[in-house]
């Protein structure tokens, strides 16, 4: 079990791309854009070389080493490119790691992505790939062949989703879900903002997956555990126990803690397995006889 | 609704409507609209707002605009205006225009062109609209096209910095050949290289909208038209959204503007330092044509 300051380690050090992940998942929706979780990976990581494959915007950031305009491209000419601008077998390249940056993933078809992504990896690029999860699907050509958001979930090394933080009180998650499935975004309820949710889903090398989930705010480049929503409220119980009486009727964590692990009595009797067999524990005072009856006399 | 709640129209933090000229940044914005509020005061407005700099939506400056008895001289106009139809001519525009802004355009205006996409469409570019081999090549020299004539406009009138293009219903060309969305958005990225700040006009209709689709046909009608406004919205930077009430109709009001921050819209901000001002507007269109804003 890992504690709160070790995810946000652990998030910075993917931010910074100083963990072996070659390719990095951002999955975001209509509410809230990968936009400002990508510069934050331009901004921890400070690499040098930057390259940003672009489908969705024209304007070249002021990162960028590099910008490819890619919509009128194969994704075989766009690999090739790639390679030409970071060159797989460049020795100096060896400590310090590439960034390359895909806007939108949407735009490559289902069927040539996994060629698409591992086509572009060398031991040197750290990919990060945006997926739009709003966009409408299309079933493959070929039989029980994987959506795209599940190919890419499936191989990827982290998984960042992102997700609005929700200023209105008054839009719950199910509201906002009716709102984009109806292209109608709510206004002034802090979406596709510089402060977001960050669920992330990261895995081992053992292939066992730890998801954490965060409050990032791009502005001051600062990152938060985020409070669930029950923890909130059993805070808020405490707070209205604290002070009713001159009793202490809180119960602290190592209390609770204690109270979940009671067994109670009877709950064997609850379980209405095979009944009628005789279980026989030895007890101390218990009379040992050495020799069996029913032992095997050969 | 008394005349005090009246609002002018204010799209970013420093209240103007269309941003200066960035030579960093050009920017994508989208205009939705729906059947039965159309988008033809708001395209006004924005054209107004593109050539002169005012705005006959807002109070102090209809004033002005309207009292004057001769058209206003487009000769030192701010921009250099394009209007890329593929639903009106410009008989329905010069006409809008000179009733409701004040404003003269012919085909020999200076500062302003109005491209045809309509007229000759199906005999001229478009002659195998169902082809899915040819309709790619035609599209791309039809976009040449008109890339072509913008940029000559531009070069033979007097010379602008900015460049402001209105594209009117361009979701046709999908709906009406077998296009797919992704081949029409690399045309629309063509378009914003060239131009400072680009404005598609598009319709919404909810009933041609599924986010949660799993089309079985590439060609399936409602995938193609969602496909290509929900990847709008993610790469525009504002999106305008002109909508019937909610609750349903009312005398005195036509509908609803929506001002909303697109997906790309922290991308300007960063660049430009300019903010979207998310907000709601109730709308109302008198009979002449002319729109007021209310404060929602």
């Amino acid at each position: 079990m890992s504690t709160p300051q070790n995810s946000i380690v652990l998030l910075n050090r993917l931010l910074a791309l100083k963990e072996s992940a070659p390719f990095l998942l951002v999955l975001d929706t209509l509410a809230q854009s990968a936009y400002s979780l990508v510069q934050e990976f331009v901004h921890k990581s400070q690499t040098k070389e930057v390259v940003f494959l672009s489908f969705e915007t024209v304007n070249r950031p002021i990162y960028a080493t590099q910008f490819v305009q890619c919509d009128s491209l194969s994704s075989q000419a766009i690999i090739e490119r790639v390679h030409a601008l970071l060159p797989p077998s460049a020795p100096s390249a060896a400590s310090t790691k590439s960034l390359v940056i895909i806007d939108s993933l949407n735009y490559i078809a289902s069927e040539e992505l996994s060629g698409f992504i591992s086509g572009l990896m060398t031991p040197t690029i750290v990919l990060v790939g945006v997926f739009h999860s709003n966009v409408p699907r299309l079933e493959s050509p070929i039989t029980n062949y994987p959506q795209p958001a599940e190919f890419l979930t499936y191989i990827a090394s982290a998984i960042f989703e992102v997700q609005p933080l929700v200023t209105d009180s008054s839009i719950d998650g199910e509201t906002l879900e009716y709102a984009v499935e109806n292209l109608r975004l709510p206004i002034k309820a802090g979406l596709n903002g510089a402060v977001f949710k960050l669920v992330l889903v990261s895995r081992r090398k053992s292939g066992r997956s730890l998801t954490y989930k965060f409050v990032v705010n791009t502005a001051t480049h600062e990152v938060e555990i985020l409070q669930e929503q029950d923890e909130v409220a059993a805070n808020d119980d405490e707070a209205l126990l604290k002070d009713l009486t001159t009793f202490n009727l809180t119960t602290n964590k190592k209390q609770q803690l204690a109270k979940d692990q009671v067994e109670l009595p009877f709950l064997e009797a609850q379980n209405f397995g095979p009944g009628g067999a005789i279980v026989y524990e030895f007890e101390k005072d218990d009379d040992y006889d050495e020799e069996d009856p029913y032992e095997d006399p050969f | 609704m008394s005349a005090s709640q009246r609002q002018d129209l204010a799209i970013y933090s420093n209240g103007c409507i269309i941003p200066p000229l960035n030579p960093a940044f050009k920017s994508l914005n989208l205009v939705t609209y729906q059947q039965g509020t159309h988008h033809t005061w708001l395209t006004q407005a924005l054209l107004e707002n593109a050539l002169l700099d005012t705005c006959s939506l807002n109070s102090d400056s209809s004033q002005t605009a309207r009292s004057l008895n001769n058209s206003r001289n487009l000769e030192d106009a701010k921009a250099h205006v394009v209007v890329v139809s593929f639903m009106n001519d410009l008989a329905h525009w010069s006409k809008n225009l000179k009733k409701c802004n004040n404003l003269d355009v012919t085909p020999s205006s200076p500062n302003f062109t109005f491209l045809d996409c309509f007229t000759n469409l199906f005999s001229k570019f478009i002659t195998a609209p169902t082809s899915a081999q040819s309709i790619e090549a035609q599209v791309q020299e039809l976009f040449a096209d008109v890339t072509q004539k913008i940029v000559t406009a531009v070069r033979a009138k007097p010379a602008h910095q900015r460049l402001i293009v209105v594209v009117e219903n361009l979701e046709f060309l999908i709906a009406a050949t077998c296009l797919r969305a992704n081949q029409l958005l690399c045309q629309v990225s063509a378009l914003q290289n060239i131009a400072s700040h680009l404005y598609v006009v598009t319709q919404l209709a909810p009933e041609a909208i599924d986010v949660s689709t799993v089309a079985s046909s590439a060609h399936n009608p409602v995938y193609k038209a969602t496909d290509f406004l929900v990847k709008m919205i993610y790469r525009a930077h504002l999106v305008l959204q002109v909508q019937p009430l909610a609750t349903g109709r009312a005398d005195d009001v036509t509908g609803v503007l929506r001002i909303v921050r697109g997906g790309l819209s922290e991308e300007m901000r960063l660049v430009t330092g300019l903010n979207v001002v998310e907000k709601e507007y109730l709308y109302l269109v008198n009979k002449d044509g002319n729109a007021k804003l209310f404060f929602r």
